[in-house]
């Protein structure tokens, strides 16, 4: 499950490189103003995560650049790498569904290439990493975050580092972003390169009766789906759109055959209608609701069951009774366009343009190094996965005006 | 060698013949006079005391196997089934009444000596133990005396275990019986005030004095030689964990999230319902992660190959509740190098062995 406290946490960043350099040295130094128009705002968010954020078609969370230069990696958390690169594919999807740009679709297929990295990275088919990067040897960061063991060299592509351990919430994210990818946005040829990406890795995940599992065999801290082990209401509702995805971009029987397994004698059905928890409040978790927004956003499109439908429906009015209250555009948005009730209103059109992509400052670090830790002052940047999303399926969905 | 076989009308006890008569005078004293004390008629406190070589205690005492058919979530070992059966005196009047019987008529609950308790917190313990006419006594399945567990340790006595899954990752195949125990070993994890008064430079948080202490399996180590103790093997610490019935949590098979304590900045025996294991360790689920002292290396009989495999990382167990629930079941195996905690929380606990020829 997300748990964004622990990412909190940890959130100890890092530097690498000459500490003591000029200031602002990223590729992208414009920033948004407040007064800037809406669209301009997202135009130049956009060019951040592509100049600041970009590590060969994947999203970086968490940045520091200068002093170190734009040409080095600067880098903080990686591992939730897949989840922002996923939806920021969802975000050019959407958006060359709205605009037909082909520069567009050329930047979502570069992201798609990145996604297909993260899985050639590893070796094994259907098995995605966290993140990676391009380097000699393994570097000194990899023992500042979370899992420093979960580093691998990787032995498909040399030259590359690679972090293992991928977890539900970045696997929801990865399917979320490549089959937008593949409805909207994808020519013939992309398109089956996308779905043959999802489905190697959901043939993993049912080969290892319905785990994320690393190229240690085990499976991941959070890659629980498995209906022998105890799991989340939440991961029945995810692995449901999961296999109905793939059975929809694939056509293959297998995935059908999962599902049904899963609903006769498992009753994932009826886990997924709990997907939503409410009580006790304080266990309401908004990185819950994002997953449970894009499972129920494919499952509820694709799926033909009346049956299924209707307890996805059930799923989403116990997501709807506390996203009715929190004026979130995404939540609204994606409930409006599987309901058709008009729900993005007025409160949560002012809380969109007022999104930001990237957010900046400057700040004081203790970095771990050779000689001892020393402090540095540097500017970073961390990523929104929602701003980028959230205004192009407005956009797609005719709710938001391009000239806004 | 059995006792010649008990005449009709008649009550065999260690081979002792007594009149069906002497007992029914018995029964009918207690019956008269001693019913609102629970008094325990001296025959059958004759019986308790004396051990004899013959056939079935079953069939004067309630049985773990039959208790457990009263309450489901009694446990025991399963060799056990057929030992009298340890339990409260309120617990032995809901059993009476629940078969139908009446204490003081049909049972007679005996309290045990102190010297044989096996958990001396489980104060007003003892037996029920069944009056049926024509019936052998045979104690000698009684478990022996122990000597009492050290400060906030529990005890784990001999015997096999199903160790490992069917259902779990690949490392934890093939499921098979293993054999750990006796030992003692902690309640409660190892807390940060603990860990101080050993490593008296270690720092943690203020109002964490009570929390699992984070360490890693080198620091671990060394702590538990230092007080005495040692880290369990993963048998070891598998069977304090489960128990000898092959339950997937400490408590059995479903998981609940109130049951576990949540991450590190909760004290131990923190969790809202505080349940223990069936040796009575508490948060042996969720909370912190647990070192052993084993290598990572494969159970006999597991041929499929893992780099990890050797002896590089060190096991740990119990899964911290920041992690999926799965990682929280006795048998998930996982695992690190020893000089680090890989910044999960990683905790443990100490065993410590029985003196030679006790247990």
């Amino acid at each position: 499950m997300f748990q964004p406290h622990r990412t909190v946490r940890i959130f100890i960043l890092l530097l690498v490189g000459a500490f003591g350099a000029g200031a602002r040295a990223q590729t992208v130094n414009d920033f948004p103003r407040r007064e800037d128009p809406w669209n301009v705002r997202v135009d130049i968010y956009d060019k951040l995560v592509r100049g600041n954020h970009w590590n060969e078609g994947t999203v970086m969370q968490n940045v520091i650049f200068p002093p170190a230069g734009k040409d080095t990696p600067i880098i903080g958390s990686q591992e939730d790498c897949p989840i922002h690169t996923g939806t920021y594919l969802a975000a050019l999807s959407f958006r060359y569904a709205a605009t037909q740009d082909p520069q567009v679709r050329a930047w979502a297929d570069t992201t798609m290439e990145g996604i297909l990295k993260l899985e050639r990275v590893t070796g094994e088919s259907g098995c995605v990493a966290r993140s990676f990067n391009r380097t000699d040897g393994p570097n000194w960061h990899e023992q500042v975050f979370f899992f420093p063991m979960e580093w691998h060299t990787s032995t498909a592509l040399p030259g590359y580092r690679w972090m293992g351990d991928l977890s539900s919430d970045q696997f929801t994210g990865l399917i979320f972003g490549v089959t937008l990818y593949w409805e909207l946005c994808a020519d013939d040829a992309h398109k089956k390169v996308a779905a043959d990406f999802i489905d190697r890795v959901m043939e993993r995940c049912v080969d290892h009766n319905l785990r994320i599992v690393d190229v240690d065999g085990k499976m991941t801290l959070w890659g629980n789906f498995c209906p022998d082990l105890a799991h989340e209401h939440l991961n029945s509702l995810l692995i449901l759109s999961h296999l109905r995805t793939a059975q929809k971009l694939t056509g293959k029987t297998a995935y059908e055959a999962a599902i049904k397994r899963l609903i006769t004698k498992y009753k994932y059905d009826d886990e997924a209608i709990l997907a939503k928890v409410l009580w006790p409040v304080e266990w309401r978790n908004d990185g819950d609701d994002r997953l449970a927004s894009m499972a129920l956003y494919h499952l509820m499109r694709f799926e033909e069951d009346p049956g299924l439908l209707q307890k996805c429906r059930m799923a989403l009015n116990r997501c709807w009774y506390v996203w009715k209250d929190t004026d979130d555009p995404w939540f609204r948005l994606v409930y409006q366009s599987l309901t058709g009730e008009k729900v993005f209103d007025e409160k949560a059109l002012a809380r969109a343009k007022q999104m930001v992509a990237v957010t900046r400052a400057h700040g004081t670090w203790t970095i771990p190094a050779a000689e001892g830790p020393r402090t540095v002052e540097a500017d970073y940047e961390d990523v929104d996965s929602w701003a980028l999303p959230v205004y192009w399926l407005g956009r797609y969905l005719k709710v938001i005006d391009a000239q806004w | 060698m059995r006792p010649p076989a008990a005449a009709k009308g008649d009550v065999m006890m260690h081979g002792i013949r007594l009149s069906w008569v002497s007992v029914a005078l018995a029964l009918l004293t207690y019956a008269i006079v001693g019913a609102a004390q629970m008094e325990v008629p001296d025959l059958v406190k004759e019986a308790l005391k004396a051990p004899g070589p013959a056939s079935n205690a079953a069939n004067l005492m309630v049985t773990n196997e039959e208790f457990k058919r009263f309450r489901s979530s009694f446990t025991f070992d399963s060799k056990d089934a057929a030992v009298p059966a340890l339990m409260t005196e309120r617990e032995a009047a809901d059993y009476a009444a629940f078969v139908g019987k009446r204490i003081g008529k049909d049972f007679f609950w005996q309290a045990l000596p102190p010297s044989e308790m096996l958990q001396p917190q489980k104060t007003g313990y003892g037996y029920l133990v069944v009056v049926t006419p024509g019936m052998d006594v045979d104690l000698s399945n009684v478990k022996p005396a122990i000597p009492p567990p050290p400060l906030g340790m529990v005890y784990v006595p001999e015997g096999p275990f199903i160790m490992g899954s069917q259902v779990g990752d690949p490392d934890e195949t093939p499921q098979h019986s293993a054999t750990a125990g006796p030992f003692f070993i902690d309640k409660y994890e190892v807390s940060n005030a603990e860990f101080k008064q050993v490593f008296p430079d270690f720092t943690f948080e203020p109002g964490r004095e009570n929390c699992a202490a984070t360490a890693t399996w080198e620091q671990a180590a060394a702590y538990a030689q230092k007080t005495g103790k040692r880290l369990p093997s993963e048998a070891e610490w598998e069977k304090a964990a489960k128990g000898t019935d092959g339950r997937t949590y400490p408590w059995g098979n479903s998981y609940d999230p109130t049951f576990v304590n949540w991450d590190e900045s909760d004290p131990r025996g923190g969790s809202p319902a505080r349940p223990e294991s069936p040796y009575g360790c508490i948060d042996m689920a969720g909370g912190a992660w647990e070192w052993t002292a084993d290598w990572y290396k494969p159970y006999e009989g597991n041929d499929a190959p893992c780099e990890a495999y050797g002896e590089k990382y060190r096991v740990i167990r119990g899964g911290d509740s920041f992690n999926d629930m799965a990682m929280m079941r006795t048998s998930q195996r996982y695992y690190l190098p020893p000089n680090t905690t890989g910044h999960m929380h990683v905790g443990f606990r100490c065993v410590k062995d029985l003196e030679e020829g006790v247990g």
